[in-house]
């Protein structure tokens, strides 16, 4: 059926389609363009199938996984298509992959720990952590490492190893949070009055919550102060101006109670007699004169 | 409190003022735009009802919302507050094995203001009369914001014991376990109350909560359409937040709606 078609064409063109390595060149091409529809379709599968389980981070990771191993698998049967000897290329990738895996230790780790986050969901995207006291918002989640935006709005990447390998703070996990303050005040001072006055300050702040109830104790005499410590509990998205608002309320409520907040006094001593400061006169007369 | 709750008209150029407990309010039409301004009281007394643009304090802070050139008529509402309330007694009260217990409790009321934009009248905006404190409905990890109030839980109805801006929501308690309950707190879900107006006075209609000891079955919570005497025949003049909910509809939903802390 072909052959009066190819007959009639000339004579390079019918060569040329009739070669055997166009043919591989297409069914290799085919393979890869099967290959991205398939692993398109694996992905919305997997996500609607896996996605709700594994959180923002795992859905990210799973979807270049698949991504990955698909590409590489695709790549592998359009090699095979187009007629390389897979035996002698796969033994030659065990061989290299002995030298990158010795060589690449550190992303391997990396890879693997990132496994383990997924499975653990210490944090997720938009989540406020603080690791190695660098605090800020979980800004991309990948394979290898995690970016965290600080607030003042730099970019840090930080390793996947590191984040399993020390401890993770996730300041934004849980709905409410308590803001610790910690006040002394000087040693005259009735410590039932003081208290009742921390309760009546957390209790009036606007942002400060009824319950659970505020923390309020003694903590201790310390070298110039009694100390105390207010933990009053607010919801995440107040702790920003309870911070602000409830150590100003409690300063005011003090200066009307009259309660004193001692602080330490630095006296300048002018030498080993701890005499007066010297002090020389100067006159125009003892000027260097100019010019 | 606001002696009308019905729309009314304002003109370009004129407003007026309008006062709901420590709230003061500033409603203008000015070109295309309904401003409202509000301020604490004490602030501005000489201020009159209404009048031209130029009557106004220039020291008056606005919001401002688009409208066309032709609209020109507003309406005030009272609302609930937008987060659940937790209403404790001062003291808690110990309600015997069959016994019940009526309560009446004052929810600072939101005024909404409406503004006619194009096609109809639309929420501009919502103001508290009063700000509330917070609290948590919950643990730690999970759980809901609500409002707290403290003290404002009656047994009965003194009209001089509720201020012109609160909401009166009669809470009927029937203990209908063997042992005395112990009541020290009410969490109360807002979205089933509709808001009726009685002699000056703003009303909900009135609830009945069943207390069980059958922690699968709950607390059953019944509302009624009106609001209790004296107020039974109040007019209706702001609809439930979350609709209104019949019986049977309730006893499913009653988890989600109300809950009886002990």
């Amino acid at each position: 059926m072909t052959a009066p078609i190819l007959a009639a064409l000339p004579v390079w063109l019918s060569n040329f389609l009739e070669s055997e390595v166009l043919w591989k060149v297409v069914g290799a091409t085919a393979i890869l363009l099967g290959g991205a529809i398939t692993i398109t379709i694996l992905n919305r599968v997997a996500l609607r199938i896996f996605g709700p389980r594994l959180g923002s981070q795992g859905v990210m990771v799973l979807k270049k996984l698949i991504r990955y191993l698909g590409f590489a698998f695709a790549c592998i049967l359009a090699l095979n298509q187009i007629g390389l000897n897979l035996g002698a290329i796969l033994g030659a990738a065990g061989v290299a992959g002995i030298a990158i895996g010795f060589a690449a230790q550190t992303s391997l780790s990396n890879i693997i720990s990132g496994f383990f986050l997924i499975g653990e969901r210490p944090f997720e995207l938009g989540d406020i952590i603080e690791v190695d006291g660098i605090s800020g918002t979980v800004d991309t989640i990948g394979l290898l490492s995690l970016t965290l935006r600080t607030f003042d709005n730099r970019s840090v990447r930080i390793p996947n190893e590191t984040l399993v390998k020390t401890n993770v703070t996730n300041v934004t996990r849980h709905p409410i949070r308590r803001f610790n303050l910690e006040v002394g005040v000087a040693y005259d001072e009735n410590i039932g009055h003081v208290l009742s006055v921390l309760r009546d300050v957390s209790e009036k702040n606007l942002q400060c919550l009824d319950e659970p109830e505020s923390l309020i104790i003694f903590t201790g005499f310390g070298d110039s102060s009694l100390n105390f410590r207010l933990g009053a509990w607010c919801l995440q998205e107040d702790y920003g101006i309870l911070r602000n608002t409830l150590p100003r309320e409690l300063k005011e409520r003090f200066d009307e109670e009259d309660i004193e907040i001692p602080f330490p006094h630095m006296t300048l001593a002018a030498g080993k007699a701890l005499g007066p400061i010297p002090v020389r006169m100067v006159t125009d007369a003892d000027k260097p004169e100019q010019g | 409190m606001i002696q009308s709750w019905d729309e009314r008209d304002l003109a370009q150029g004129r407003w007026f003022r309008t006062r709901m407990g420590p709230l003061n309010l500033a409603l203008l039409r000015r070109h295309d735009e309904w401003r409202v301004s509000t301020w604490e009281d004490g602030e501005f007394p000489e201020l009159p009802e209404e009048g031209d643009r130029q009557d106004l304090p220039a020291s008056l802070e606005w919001e401002r919302w688009d409208c066309g050139d032709d609209d020109s008529r507003v309406r005030l509402l009272p609302s609930f507050p937008d987060l659940p309330i937790i209403a404790k007694p001062t003291t808690s009260l110990s309600i015997a094995p069959g016994g019940n217990a009526l309560f009446y409790v004052g929810i600072p009321s939101s005024i909404e203001v409406h503004g006619e934009c194009g096609a109809g009248l639309r929420k501009l905006t919502s103001i508290s009369t009063e700000t509330l404190s917070k609290t948590w409905h919950g643990d730690r990890s999970e759980g809901e914001p609500c409002y707290s109030l403290r003290t404002r839980a009656r047994r009965h109805f003194e009209p001089e014991d509720w201020l012109g801006h609160d909401i009166i929501v009669t809470v009927d308690l029937y203990n209908e376990g063997g042992e005395p309950f112990k009541f020290e707190r009410l969490f109360l879900d807002l979205g089933h109350f509709s808001i009726f107006a009685h002699e000056g006075r703003l009303w909900s209609n009135a609830c009945r909560i069943r207390i069980s000891e059958d922690e699968e079955e709950g607390n059953d919570i019944t509302y009624e359409p009106c609001p209790l005497h004296p107020a039974a025949d109040a007019t209706e003049i702001a609809h439930a937040r979350a609709g209104t909910t019949r019986h049977s509809s309730l006893r499913r939903a009653f988890s989600s709606v109300i809950d009886v802390i002990n």
